[in-house]
């Protein structure tokens, strides 16, 4: 078998447990908190029969581990309940607002990987140059911009001002290509515009080691040109941190776009969770927290499994 | 393998009857210095020499001794922003600093080709074999993807590695240290290179490897007729495989002569010292190896002296003060072609070994029991302690390896 | 949250100077003793905004002034004022309370019992380390501004709570940077040497290792401050910080957007005073980092 597959075979084990534990807890939640959860979830202005129902339907009256595995049960099978406030399926909502989140998430990333990766690896090339220096002083300029300030800020610039760009709202994909894409990208530069310089820093540092190593010089006195060396002798040996990065990151680009969707206005996961906060609809509010943890523990998952597929010594098991 | 020809004078020889005139490599006053805090370190110093078609060149020296930085610099290989390479290198009639970025880059590779000490950080461990040969040979030469392939799977056999095909696709790390050493080989060579600078190729090889590496190179030079400079802290690998040998010392050439004048009548008492501790068969069982007491230092700029003073059981006062040129011993004559060095011999030492007015200053010396540099003499072999020497601070040391 | 300060912790800080020629080297030490300065300067300033608000002879931050409001900078009104007529200047000083308050006490909670814990971990090894580890990956796992969102939908929000969950939550974060220096300074030879010694456990632990891990946290810490505010900050932009009227700088930048068609004045204050602690902080945890790392080289 190849051995990148089993060395991701060989982790399952422990994946499933932090899934379980994960999982567990956010079922804690409505069960920990103190008093009646069933009046916790519809509030105080709830008739004794609404509770009533609610315990029954909650089975609040059965051990916590059996409600547990009704629960998970229930989960596994696409059941995350159905929100008191709303009366809509938890899953059906989630499934409608997930490919706005998704794209949002996905354009960001990929725009602040097209900046970052270029601009770190000339970063390292040119190593205490002027555009190393400043880029140095930039990154560090540009981390201390939250997110919420620089859609602000986006918003004033090119939505109010110029009004190149929407500043709120949503078009769908299939109505109006176009319109989506303008739609996206205000947002998405807020979302990623942090991570530009997070990338850019992790992988800057990576190449520095690469550069300096014998292969380097090996490659040169191949007579390749600089622009290959870079990227098959130096970049892809340096790009191990940076895959790990992106792993660690799609939680803060999650938590980011919480944020961004409200200040943009745009129907996705993150403004559901705000909206169910704020109505206090602790059903969604569970089931959002549920699929948003399993989905950071598998991303990781994921992008940890790939570093085997990038550096074969460390799928050989070496340097692992 | 092939066995090693013992006399390889006659092979340049074949060469220049080919008709192709001048020498393959010229170098004139190489200088290679790095700007640090505490100075400017001088890494190669002033190094001139030859290199005829066909021809090999060792260069000795102990590690630290520049020999290293001397091979990076004539390929202009010396990249690190506070280095400076200055002097003349003509590459088979190309002065490499007139041409363009691109023009140097084309020969490098398919002109000269190097190869490391160490194939495991010289590889890139995330390419097969096969490609890293391939794409130099995609970078020089016009071939299609299935004669890249088929040059590659001969390559790979011609430098000894079985079941060429399927390595083609294996990583650096899935080889041997032996094979790793031959696949860097057989990279290196992929455009035909009429210049092969070897850095150490056997240093991070087991004894019987090396021995077959060498073997190797040596079979690939005669059969591509190519010029080599092998470098390497080792005279015991020099010895019956260059025509000619340049000991180096603190960046600067102290010893210069054909293989044989060397090993027979070597002159400066640094090529003594390295000739003293190689083992040889002919040693009685149980003779002691003689060591040169101290390391190589770092040299700065500017500063005045034999470098090799410190370490020097002949040292003078005006060792001290100057440093000895280079020089041709007197007898093998300055020759009227300056690129024929074939028979020169030339040190930089002002009392060389095999002269009056050098063993006078050696006798001197151990009446003393001390040099004029506090170097305390303790017995005839020369092993001796040196006095505390104020070292210069480890990042010049690291600047310039 | 959690994972922007995470990258943090894993990134070994490597010299950005190791390559670079002398005078470079020279010029950037000068340049950063500079921003360090003004670094420090702006954080002393920030925290005696927040402690002295009160006594200082400001405009009353809450007082409305319907006729003057989105005021551009004026004698008067120094930065402008708000949609209400409320005086920029003295909200923003006023802000500087709740910014320093709701990061203080959450990063106070996260080192004192991160730092505890990863110094257990690290020292004790075995089932402590594990189960420590082990909790902390499940934390981990959620995207703090999404578990403290959530939290919060539970718990109920007040200044207290946020700085509580906040802290909370960041105790992972703190445990491994513990546990990891932990780790390597018990390799070290002169923990070794007491540890064959026979000196006793306690006397090991707070004698030897906690000086040895105080720096490498409080670095951390400076950095962490940074992101609880900037958390602040967004909780204030999803309406889920403190009440108003109190004046938060989130609040105020979030105010601001409802006239950003007439004005943008409102959002510049606040976003300043926000940026430049922000990037005070982190430059001075970097600063810090540098010369934990320059010391360990040197040991």
């Amino acid at each position: 078998m190849n051995p990148a597959v089993s060395r991701t075979l060989r982790r399952v084990p422990r994946l499933v447990l932090t899934l379980l534990a994960v999982s567990f807890c956010t079922f804690l939640l409505t069960n920990l908190l103190p008093g009646d959860p069933a009046l916790t979830i519809l509030g105080e202005n709830a008739s004794d029969e609404q509770i009533e129902a609610l315990r029954a339907d909650l089975r609040l009256d059965d051990p916590i581990l059996v409600r547990y595995v009704a629960w998970l049960g229930d989960a596994l099978t696409g059941d995350l309940g159905t929100s008191y406030r709303t009366g809509q399926s938890v899953t059906d909502a989630i499934i409608e607002r997930l490919p706005v989140t998704l794209e949002l998430g996905i354009v960001s990333l990929a725009l602040s990987l097209i900046v970052a990766i270029p601009l770190g690896v000339w970063s390292a090339y040119r190593a205490g140059g002027l555009v190393d220096r400043f880029l140095t002083t930039a990154s560090f300029g540009l981390m201390a911009v939250p997110g919420f300030m620089l859609a602000l800020f986006l918003i004033i610039v090119f939505a109010v001002r110029l009004g190149w760009l929407p500043s709120t709202g949503w078009v769908r994909f299939s109505e109006d290509p176009v319109g989506n894409i303008r739609s996206v990208i205000l947002p998405a530069i807020a979302l990623g515009a942090n991570e530009i310089a997070v990338f850019m820093r992790v992988l800057r540092s990576d190449m520095l080691t690469t550069l300096n190593q014998d292969s380097i010089t090996m490659a040169r006195a191949k007579g390749l040109s600089a622009g290959r060396i870079l990227t098959f002798h130096a970049l892809r040996p340096s790009s191990l941190s940076l895959v790990t990065i992106i792993g660690v990151q799609i939680g803060a680009i999650i938590g980011g776009s919480v944020i961004i969707e409200t200040m943009f206005a745009l129907p996705g996961v993150g403004r559901l969770l705000i909206d169910s906060i704020a109505e206090r609809d602790l059903v969604t509010v569970q089931g959002l927290a549920l699929v948003i943890g399993v989905s950071v523990i598998v991303v990781n998952f994921i992008t940890d499994s790939i570093y085997g597929f990038i550096d074969p010594r460390i799928r050989d098991g070496r340097n692992a | 393998m092939t066995s090693v020809p013992t006399d390889r004078t006659t092979a340049p020889a074949t060469d220049d009857a080919m008709g192709v005139d001048g020498p393959l490599l010229d170098v004139t006053d190489l200088r290679t210095t790095f700007r640090t805090p505490v100075g400017d370190v001088v890494a190669v110093d002033g190094v001139s020499f030859t290199l005829r078609r066909g021809e090999t060149l060792g260069i000795v020296g102990e590690s630290g001794s520049g020999k290293s930085m001397l091979a990076r610099s004539v390929l202009r290989l010396v990249e690190q922003r506070n280095a400076t390479v200055t002097g003349r290198v003509v590459l088979d009639g190309h002065d490499l600093a007139t041409l363009s970025n691109r023009e140097l880059r084309r020969r490098r590779g398919r002109v000269a080709a190097m190869i490391f000490q160490d194939p495991m950080t010289a590889l890139n461990g995330t390419m097969r074999i096969g490609q890293q040969i391939t794409e130099s040979l995609r970078e020089h030469l016009p071939m299609g993807r299935g004669e890249r392939r088929a040059a590659a799977i001969d390559l790979l056999r011609s430098v000894g590695i079985p079941d060429a095909e399927r390595h083609l696709r294996s990583y650096p790390h899935e080889l041997s240290g032996g094979m790793r050493q031959r696949a860097m080989i057989a990279i290196a060579l992929a455009c035909g290179p009429k210049l092969l600078i070897a850095d150490e190729p056997t240093t991070a090889l087991d004894v019987t490897m090396q021995r077959q590496v060498l073997d190797l190179l040596d079979t690939e030079q005669r059969d591509r007729s190519m010029s080599m400079m092998l470098i390497t802290h080792d005279l015991g690998v020099v010895a019956g495989r260059a025509d000619r040998i340049m000991v180096m010392y603190a960046g600067r050439v102290v010893e210069h002569a054909p293989a044989d004048r060397l090993f027979a009548a070597p002159r400066h008492p640094y090529t003594d010292g390295l000739l003293r501790s190689v083992p040889r068969v002919s040693d009685e069982p149980g003779r002691e190896l003689a060591t040169i007491p101290g390391s190589p230092r770092v040299v700065l700029d500017g500063a005045v002296g034999c470098p090799f003073a410190p370490r020097c059981d002949r040292a003078q006062p005006d060792c001290l003060d100057a440093n000895p040129p280079l020089t041709p011993v007197d007898g093998t004559s300055e020759p009227d072609d300056l690129h024929d060095t074939r028979s020169l011999h030339e040190h930089a030492c002002w009392y060389p070994l095999g002269t009056e007015r050098g063993e006078r200053a050696l006798q001197a010396n151990r009446a003393a029991g001390t040099t004029a540099a506090g170097l305390r003499l303790t017995d005839m072999t020369g092993s001796a302690d040196t006095a505390t020497e104020p070292t210069v601070s480890d990042t010049v040391a690291r600047s310039a390896p | 949250m959690a994972e922007m300060l995470d990258v943090a912790a894993d990134q070994p800080v490597t010299s950005a100077t190791a390559d670079a020629p002398a005078e470079v080297i020279a010029r950037r030490r000068r340049r950063w003793r500079v921003t360090t300065v003004l670094s420090v300067g702006w954080l002393v300033l920030t925290v005696f905004a927040a402690l002295a608000a009160d006594l200082l002879p400001l405009i009353d931050p809450n007082l409305v002034d319907a006729k003057n409001a989105l005021q551009p900078p004026s004698a008067d009104h120094w930065l402008g004022t708000d949609g209400l007529g409320r005086d920029q200047f003295s909200r923003i000083v006023h802000g500087a309370q709740v910014s320093v308050l709701v990061s203080v006490s959450a990063v106070a909670v996260g080192m004192l019992v991160g730092g505890m814990l990863g110094l257990l971990a690290g020292y004790v090894r075995g089932r402590v380390e594990g189960a420590i580890l082990a909790v902390s990956d499940v934390v981990l796992a959620f995207p703090g501004l999404v578990l403290l969102l959530v939290l919060l939908a539970y718990i109920g929000r007040s200044l207290f709570a946020i700085a509580v969950i906040v802290g909370i939550l960041s105790i992972p974060l703190y445990a491994r940077v513990a546990r990891a220096n932990t780790l390597s300074v018990t390799e070290r030879e002169f923990v070794r040497a007491a540890t064959v010694l026979g000196a006793d456990r306690s006397r090991i632990v707070f004698r030897e290792i906690l000086p040895n891990i105080i720096l490498p946290l409080t670095a951390y810490g400076f950095v962490a401050l940074g992101k609880v505010i900037v958390l602040e900050g967004s909780l204030a932009f999803l309406g889920l910080s403190v009440q108003p009227p109190d004046p938060t700088w989130g609040q105020m930048i979030a105010d601001s957007k409802r006239h950003l068609s007439d004005t943008i004045w409102p959002a510049i204050g606040p976003s300043v005073a926000m940026f430049l602690t922000v990037l005070s902080l982190s430059l001075v945890g970097d600063r810090m980092r540098h010369r934990i790392d320059a010391r360990a080289e040197a040991m």
